[in-house]
């Protein structure tokens, strides 16, 4: 068994809408990295609302099949027990930071699994060191930049060590730089056998995936490894994850 | 005396001592008398008063109206100011606006003292005042959103004005139908704001186990005994007084 496996998942929002997941099966393998693509509207955050139980715990709706994380069916833990495998990083980091600073930022959720205080210093000292941002320890999150905010916003997940990260476009408003830092800091995460599952639409973003899956109406209609599908140049542009030609380049002669 | 550091739980004994005079005290001088005691305590607190001068020249037009409605309302002693041989104002009704007027002031200065420790401070302090840990989360949210609140709305008002809408030129009667068009959407913003932060707490574990540990631990020193001791001798013998005050005079009336 996989650490993430999507069986049969279909789900809609309201009995009387269409669906939002349809009939999706996949797994993803312990110390795995993949990517799931899909134009805006496709589902992915649907996938990973599912995956950290907010469907159906929290969010309502009807969801059919099942999904398990390490072997643990959503249906049957809460949101805050799946947290313990499965770290959930969304796309706009001012609704997840909350604390007056970084430390008490990251120290949120090793404090919450009742842990030593050495325990929660430790973690707190782990993540800032692996993040590289030491120097932002008693800063305010709301006085950061967005790449920083960002980071805040993954070492507050990473702090309760899960074995599963979700990734949901959290990197769509980071520049190149901040981007390659944290493509980086994802690798180190794999070599520790993390599994983490990248929800993005750019291609540039998911270069270190190992495969990559690709959504289009609800629907799961590529499952590959990331060199045979992202060289699959007509396939993307056919379903609009890539440009014929980079818009804007020939007017600047590029 | 430096003030600055003192634990937030000896910071929450000021207000309340403060709060409770500003009540129970029922004349202009002895008010004005607590509301300048209670500037002092800013200002050792090293409040910007730069800041407060701001905020109270805000409420300036309420405070004046204030006082006006009630010394019309509240008459008796000398007429000062009649209009038609209707007494207007009359030194009974000045003396209890003044009343008010100090007392709304000390409220107003009193509450600063909490935005001198951060909203963790003020968590760690419920939490050891043995107030459940979820409540006292609660209380740290609704201080956290308030600042969300302020920025929505000034982005809605400008969201309308840039579609047109030029406030200073509706008439009274088309403000009331503005406003529900200006309430909706923003409350609408702010409840999802307020779901994304209960779904990014749970998600990291929050309300996982009965209890949960801190990293920090707040400690009581010297000055903080020391200050509290004054303030709530200061306040009951203040409170012990004004009671014989009142048992004197209705044994007078007898």
């Amino acid at each position: 068994m996989g650490a993430v496996t999507v069986d049969r998942l279909s789900f809609r929002y309201q009995p009387a809408a269409g669906e939002v997941l349809k009939n999706i099966s996949f797994t993803v393998e312990k110390g795995e990295i993949v990517a799931l693509l899909g134009l805006s509207g496709c589902g992915k955050s649907t996938i990973c609302q599912c995956l950290g139980g907010i469907i159906p715990h929290l969010l309502g709706g009807e969801m059919t099949g099942r999904v398990l994380v390490n072997g643990k069916d959503t249906k049957d833990h809460k949101v805050a027990q799946l947290a313990l495998e499965v770290g959930l990083v969304f796309q706009d980091p001012d609704t997840q930071l909350f604390l007056p600073t970084v430390e008490d930022e990251i120290a949120f959720a090793p404090e919450n699994l009742c842990l030593p205080v050495e325990e929660v210093a430790a973690r707190v000292n782990n993540v800032l060191e692996l993040l590289g941002i030491n120097d932002l320890r008693h800063a305010n999150p709301n006085n950061l930049s967005g790449g920083q905010k960002h980071l805040v916003a993954m070492g507050a997940v990473l702090a309760l060590d899960p074995g599963v990260l979700v990734l949901d476009e959290a990197m769509a408003q980071l520049d190149r730089d901040a981007k390659r830092k944290i493509n980086d800091i994802l690798c180190d995460l794999r070599r520790r056998g993390k599994t983490i599952l990248i929800v993005e639409h750019d291609l540039e973003t998911v270069s270190i995936a190992d495969r990559v899956l690709i959504l289009e109406n609800g629907l799961l209609i590529r499952d590959g490894q990331a060199s045979g599908v992202l060289g699959e140049r007509e396939f993307l542009i056919r379903h609009k994850l890539k440009f014929e030609e980079e818009p804007g380049m020939d007017r600047w002669g590029l | 005396m430096n003030m600055i550091n003192i634990d937030p739980r000896t910071k929450i004994v000021v207000i309340v001592c403060l709060s409770t005079l500003a009540v129970f005290l029922n004349t202009p001088g002895l008010l004005l008398l607590l509301f300048a005691f209670t500037l002092v305590v800013l200002s050792l607190l090293r409040v910007n008063f730069l800041g407060i001068t701001a905020k109270f020249k805000k409420l300036i037009p309420l405070l004046l109206a204030m006082l006006f409605i009630q010394s019309a309302f509240a008459p008796g002693g000398e007429v000062l100011l009649s209009l038609g041989g209707v007494p207007v104002l009359t030194a009974h009704g000045i003396n209890s606006a003044l009343c008010i007027l100090f007392r709304m002031l000390t409220f107003f200065a009193s509450a600063m003292i909490i935005m001198t420790s951060n909203s963790k401070d003020y968590i760690l302090a419920l939490v050891q005042l043995k107030i459940p840990y979820e409540i006292a989360f609660m209380v740290m949210v609704a201080f956290r959103f308030l600042p969300v609140f302020v920025e929505e709305v000034k982005d809605t008002l400008v969201a309308i004005q840039l579609r047109g809408v030029d406030l200073q030129k509706i008439a009274w009667r088309n403000k009331l139908k503005f406003y529900s068009h200006f309430f909706t959407p923003l409350l609408n913003s702010v409840m999802i704001k307020a779901q994304q932060l209960s779904i990014t707490m749970e998600a990291r574990a929050f309300r996982v186990y009965r209890r949960r540990t801190y990293l920090r631990v707040l400690r009581y020193s010297r000055l903080d005994y020391l200050v509290m001791a004054v303030f709530i001798i200061s306040t009951l013998a203040v409170l012990m007084l004004d009671f014989i005050d009142v048992l004197q005079v209705a044994k007078n009336s007898r």
